[in-house]
Parts: C-alpha cells; structure tokens; sequence
C-alpha cells in the first residue's frame, strides 16, 4: 500500500485548471518534494489532500484511505503544516496546544519539540514573530508523532537557524518511518532533505525524479576569456549550449548536459582562461522547465 | 466539539458580559423611570394622544392610553420596540458572521479543519455556541426586569416576561440563522453582516410602509417585525402561531441549508 496516491487529480476553478490530472505514488517512509513555481498547483494538491476543497475528478489516497470520505480518520494521521501560521492571536502556543489536544489526546512530542524548535509557548500569538509563530505551528502539526506530515512552504521565510531545525526534524521522522509530502519552491531545501521530488507546473505533472537523479541533469556555467571572437562560431552551434552573455573577450555559458565535448572543444582553442562550475539545482530546474 | 464551544465562548465572554451588563442597565432606568411616569400618567397621555395613530402604530404602540398602566406595556413600549431589537439583532448578527466566515477570514478555519473532527460537528459546535451565547443576552436581559421590579416595588407579571423571552428567543435564533448561513457562504465576515443588514432593513421599511398605507398592508407579513410584537407577548402573554411558524421555520431550513454548504463547500484561505 501507497502512503499517498494521486489518480488524475483535477481541480479546476472555472476555467483555471490549477490541477489538471495529476498522478502520483509516494511510498511509506518517503520524503517527498513537491517542486513548482508560485501558482503551479502545489497548494491546491494539497488543500484537496486535506480535504479543505474537493477534487475536480480524480481521487487522492491516503494510507489507503479516501482523503474526502475518511477525512476524519485520516486527519487523526495527519500532521498538517500551511504556509503560513493560521492561529488564533490571543492565544498563547500552550493554549493552543491544549485546544488540539483537548480535540485528538495528548501531544507526545510537544514538549521534545517546543525544545528542538526553541519555541515560545506562553506569550500571545499576536506578539510573537513569524518565526515563531511558525515554530509553534510546527509544534501543532507533528506533535501527535504523525504518520504522514504535509507541509506546504514549510520554511518560507524563515531565517537559516529555523530552515535547519525544521530539515532535522524532517530527516528524523523520515528515519523513524513517516511520510513527509512537502511543497515548496527552493530546490536547495528539497535536494537537502528529499529523496524524491515531482515537479509541478501550470497545473500539470512535469515530472518525478529522484533528486539524484535531478542532480544528474546538471546544467553547468562555463566561463572562458579568449583571444579571437571568430574561434567560437562553431561552439555556439553544439548541441545544449546556450550563450548567456558575451562581454568583450569573455563569453559566459550554460551548458545542459555532457560537459565532455565542450572541454574538448575549448582545449583546440587559443583561450586565456576558462572555469566551468555545476550550476545549482535551481538553474537546473528553471532550464528544465524552460523546455518542457 | 466541547473544545471549540468553549474556545469560542472564552473569546467572547467580555464582550457579551458588557453587552449584557448595557442590556440589563437599560432595563433598569426603564423599570427605575416607571414610577415616575405612572405617577403622571394623564400628562403623558395627552402629549401622545397628539400623535397620529399611524405613527404610534408603527413604533407598537396600539393605545396609548395604556402605555403607563403597568411596567409590562411600558417596557414593552420603551426597550423592546426599538432598543432592545437592535442590540439583539446587532448581537446575533455578529455571533453568526463570526462563526464560519470570521473563521475562514482569520484564517483559523484552517487550524480547525486540520483536526480529525467532521466538518459537521464544527459548524455544530460554532452553531451551539452561538445559539447558548444569544439565549444567554435574551435570557438575562429579559428576566432581569423581575429581580429589579422587586427592587423598585412595581407590579409586575411573571408570564408575560416568560412569553417575551419565547419571542425574543424565536426572533434571535431566526436571525442567527439567517446570518450563519450568509456565513457559510462568504469568506468575509463583513458580507454576512451586510446581507444580514440589509435585509432586516429592509423588513423594517416594509413594516412601516405596511402600516402607513392600507393598500401595501399585506407587506407586513414579509418583515419580522410584524410577527416580532412585544406588546402582545408582555400584555396578552400570547406569542402568535404565525410569528412561531415564521421564526421557527426559516431557523430550522436556514440552519439545515448553512450545515450542508458548510459541509460540501470548497474553503479556501487566501
């Protein structure tokens, strides 16, 4: 059995498909990226998996269970993160705390978390940070020790303290057997913490990729300085070269695919200097899209 | 759900406690004033006796003549025609916008629905809690004229403060249930509150057109405020079977229709 399944989702608005027949497996234990630009269909996937809107058509399984119709059972499984705080502003994290628990038992791990996270459990909501508003948010969604964690935009806006104690925890659930489904838009968090990713876009599934296998994709920037403009003509018509810019002498790369035949090509050549580096995974991504 | 109702009735018990506590001070001057007003009754009588009878109509009044012969037809005539509806319909109004459409507004709606209770019992539970915190104004606003008739030696008639609470309960759970279904259809909660408004605004007008023109009489039996008449529930003890019908039946199918939009509608937060 899936922790998650998608059978072509579809939900559309009117005429806007913000999710037009998305599948979709993720196994038991998985961290899952969900991978797209602002408006590509991420939230409303997982508003639907809440069961906070209805699919258009199509069905989402959760642990086997139908995330409309067993909504209610599901929910004592889930741990849900939005991406923003959604609390109440006079009262404290500790009352709200108490207001969950008094609705699904006591949190086994609050206390753990309130500590890892650093979170502040008696001062009103309304004084408290982003951050730490979302840190109590945090302490909200996992601390009933879920078997299945979504997360939309889990680290959106946060400084890199709280990013890394949000991917240690992740990691240990992960290690402990939990599924996390996690949306977001920075690659850089997804390759730290996923093992897998999809890619969404305009509503549509571009891909599922291991995120290794996405770092296999690399797309690397090249630099070199040369000598004679002419000596480059031929380079510009290789196959997954992409001139960004030229400046003077110095002509600036991107290179999908092999690096192979690129080195080779600059080594015939007069330069004065060359550096090649692997773009980020967030290049990588951007070229991928610009393709498809 | 016990959770919710009590998460929800401390949010708001200041608020209702100082709505109460001005509800209750009203009744007092009135009950303190009657005295006053008793003693010279035949002065008022003549100044009021000035008006058209059309207009006293309009305000419930059927015969003035009567206004001071007892705390009941004054009170009746005083708070409950004009001042006491308004708190009330100001209070329903604002429990109910509140109740879903505040929720998905602040964004809470969220936090609620993450949690593995039925949608269902939610909108029960903010239902409830709504209803018990209006019953609550009807009930300590209206019975509160006895313990201060006591303290000002008046007469007073125990049934007919019994029946104005009936009437009172029935008008204020029609409009809480109007206004929680507008909520359930909104993701402001200023929207039910002005549809709510406007269409008891629109009732009033109608009410007052219908008792100023005899040819647009039969537009009373479209606002609540013909069916709402506290003088005859305080006076006769006697809540009529249309007002019953009429509160009784658009409280119970707009609460049956606000449960299921709740229920099948789609709840997005911006």
């Amino acid at each position: 059995m899936k922790a998650i399944q998608f059978k072509n989702l579809k939900r559309h608005f009117g005429k806007v498909k913000a999710v037009d027949g998305v599948s979709l497996e993720v196994d038991k234990g998985e961290i899952f990226g969900f991978l797209g630009p602002n408006g590509a269909g991420k939230t409303t996937t997982i508003r639907a998996m809440m069961d906070f809107i209805r699919p258009t058509s199509g069905s989402i399984s959760i642990l086997g269970m139908d995330s409309a119709k067993d909504t209610v059972e599901l929910k004592s499984k889930i741990g849900y993160l939005a991406p923003e705080p959604r609390l109440y502003d006079n009262l404290t994290g500790r009352e709200h705390f108490q207001l969950i628990e008094k609705m699904r038992g006591m949190g086994e791990r609050k206390d753990e978390l309130i500590s890892k996270l650093g979170a502040e459990p008696n001062i009103k909501v309304k004084i408290l940070s982003t951050g730490n508003k979302q840190k109590i948010s945090l302490v909200i969604a996992l601390m009933h020790n879920p078997d299945i964690v979504i997360l939309d935009e889990p680290t959106s806006g946060l400084d890199p303290l709280l990013q890394n104690a949000i991917y240690e925890i992740l990691l240990d659930m992960g290690k402990e057997g939990k599924t996390v489904f996690m949306s977001s838009h920075n690659l850089a968090e997804v390759e730290k913490i996923c093992g897998r990713a999809a890619i969404i876009r305009s509503g549509k599934l571009v891909a599922v990729e291991n995120i290794k296998k996405l770092n296999d994709k690399r797309l690397y920037k090249v630099w070199a300085s040369y000598k004679n403009k002419n000596d480059l003509n031929d380079l510009k018509k290789m196959k997954g070269i992409e001139v960004e810019t030229e400046l003077g002498n110095d002509i600036y790369l991107n290179v999908s695919g092999k690096i192979d035949p690129v080195v080779k090509y600059f080594a015939k050549k007069d330069i004065d200097d060359i550096r090649i580096e692997h773009a980020g995974l967030e290049e990588t991504f951007l070229n991928f899209y610009k393709k498809e | 759900m016990l959770a919710v109702i009590m998460r929800t009735i401390k949010d708001r018990k200041w608020s209702i406690l100082v709505y109460i506590l001005a509800g209750i001070l009203f009744v007092w001057m009135y009950v303190g004033l009657f005295p006053t007003f008793a003693d010279k009754k035949d002065e008022f009588k003549q100044v009021l006796d000035a008006y058209p009878e059309s207009i006293m109509e309009t305000f419930g009044v059927k015969d003035a003549a009567a206004i001071f012969d007892s705390i009941e037809n004054f009170i009746a005539v005083e708070n409950y025609t004009f001042l006491w509806p308004i708190m009330l319909i100001a209070l329903a109004v604002s429990l109910g916008g509140y109740s879903i459409a505040g929720e998905i507004e602040k964004k809470t709606i969220e936090t609620l629905l993450s949690e593995p209770i039925s949608r269902l019992r939610l909108f029960w539970a903010k239902y409830m809690t709504g209803l018990a915190l209006i019953l609550f104004f009807i009930v300590v606003t209206v019975m509160s004229v006895i313990p201060l008739c006591e303290l000002h030696n008046v007469e007073y008639n125990t049934m007919s403060h019994i029946t104005m609470l009936g009437l009172g309960a029935l008008f204020g759970w029609a409009i809480f249930s109007i206004t929680t279904l507008f909520s359930t259809m909104f993701n402001e909660r200023s929207k039910p509150f002005f549809f709510s408004a406007g269409i008891l605004i629109l009732m009033y007008a109608l009410n007052i057109v219908a008792s100023l023109k005899d040819s647009l009489s039969d537009l009373q039996y479209f606002s609540f405020f013909f069916y709402f008449d506290p003088v005859r529930a305080l006076t006769e003890q006697t809540i009529t079977w249309e007002a019953l019908l009429v509160f009784g039946g658009i409280s119970i199918v707009t609460t049956i229709a606000a449960a299921i939009i709740f229920d099948k509608r789609n709840i997005t937060v911006a």
